[in-house]
């Protein structure tokens, strides 16, 4: 038996939050952006506006203490249609953290998925300079290819 | 969700998007519940006459401007060179606004531009009134 206060009921909720989610829809798209913790409550506030814009659920959780959040975006995959708004939702969702001073990845990076969003949070001459340091550093491009960048 | 254009930024629009031929042209619209007060041209980073991409960093800054000054997005505005006053197939599947309104400025008849404005849900177009202001 944990005592009282511990924050164990928290670490539960915490714990089963990712498993949980699965019971409002089989799939889900899982984004994680970062905003000023400033403007936690604003992005928070926009994320409910954007599941009735989608009409798909849409379900936040995570690091909300440094600002980084994983939005879930709760889709069944096997519906055409709401596979299409919930990939259509995903653009908005980084668009909205870049407009609150935020970026698109707080702590799963760029990789392959969102590399197609990389220009929403940076400029292209800053995309053009990190792409000469990674030539210069593997020429021949054998690490990571094809990650990263558009 | 019909919309209103205040006094003179339907020419504005066109004026803008005609400037920018053979290119497509692309900007928001913004104001307050359905009535449109300004027009805000947004750079088309694919430089093309046949599809357009917001360029990020303007379209964010002047979301961000359009936050801070209580105003609302109400549409999205492009042209089309040469296609009809219509959402094009890329138009639908980019319809990443679907709160918003979209609006087509046509120049498939140069001397007689069409302008429409339209819903897309669901992949589904309906056309909206657009009611300018004399």
């Amino acid at each position: 038996m944990q005592e009282a206060g511990d924050g164990s009921e928290l670490w539960a909720i915490r714990r089963y939050l990712s498993p949980a989610v699965g019971r409002i829809r089989p799939n889900k798209i899982n984004e994680d952006i970062v905003v000023p913790r400033s403007r936690v409550p604003d992005y928070l506030e926009a994320m409910e506006a954007l599941q009735e814009e989608f009409r798909v659920p849409i379900v936040c959780f995570g690091h909300v203490g440094d600002g980084n959040m994983h939005v879930n975006v709760m889709i069944d995959a096997s519906d055409s249609s709401e596979r299409e708004r919930g990939d259509c939702a995903k653009r908005r969702v980084f668009e909205l953290a870049v407009e609150m001073g935020g970026t698109i990845s707080g702590e799963h990076g760029i990789g392959i998925m969102k590399s197609e969003f990389l220009p929403l949070a940076l400029q292209p001459d800053a995309i053009a300079s990190m792409k000469r340091i990674k030539a210069a550093l593997d020429p021949n491009n054998i690490l990571n290819p094809g990650k990263i960048f558009p | 969700m019909n919309l209103s254009l205040a006094h003179g930024l339907l020419e504005q629009i066109v004026a803008h998007t005609r400037a920018g031929l053979p290119l497509e042209c692309c900007g928001l619209l913004a104001g307050q519940e359905s009535s449109v007060t300004e027009f805000i041209s947004i750079t088309n980073r694919l430089a093309s006459p046949t599809e357009f991409d917001m360029e990020p960093a303007e379209l964010i800054g002047a979301l961000r401007s359009l936050r801070t000054d209580g105003k609302r997005l109400l549409a999205i505005v492009h042209s089309h060179p040469r296609g009809p006053a219509f959402p094009s197939t890329k138009d639908i599947a980019r319809a990443w606004y679907p709160g918003v309104a979209h609006v087509i400025v046509s120049f498939a008849s140069a001397e007689t531009p069409e302008v429409r404005g339209f819903r897309i849900l669901d992949g589904e177009v309906i056309e909206i009134e657009l009611r300018a202001i004399v």
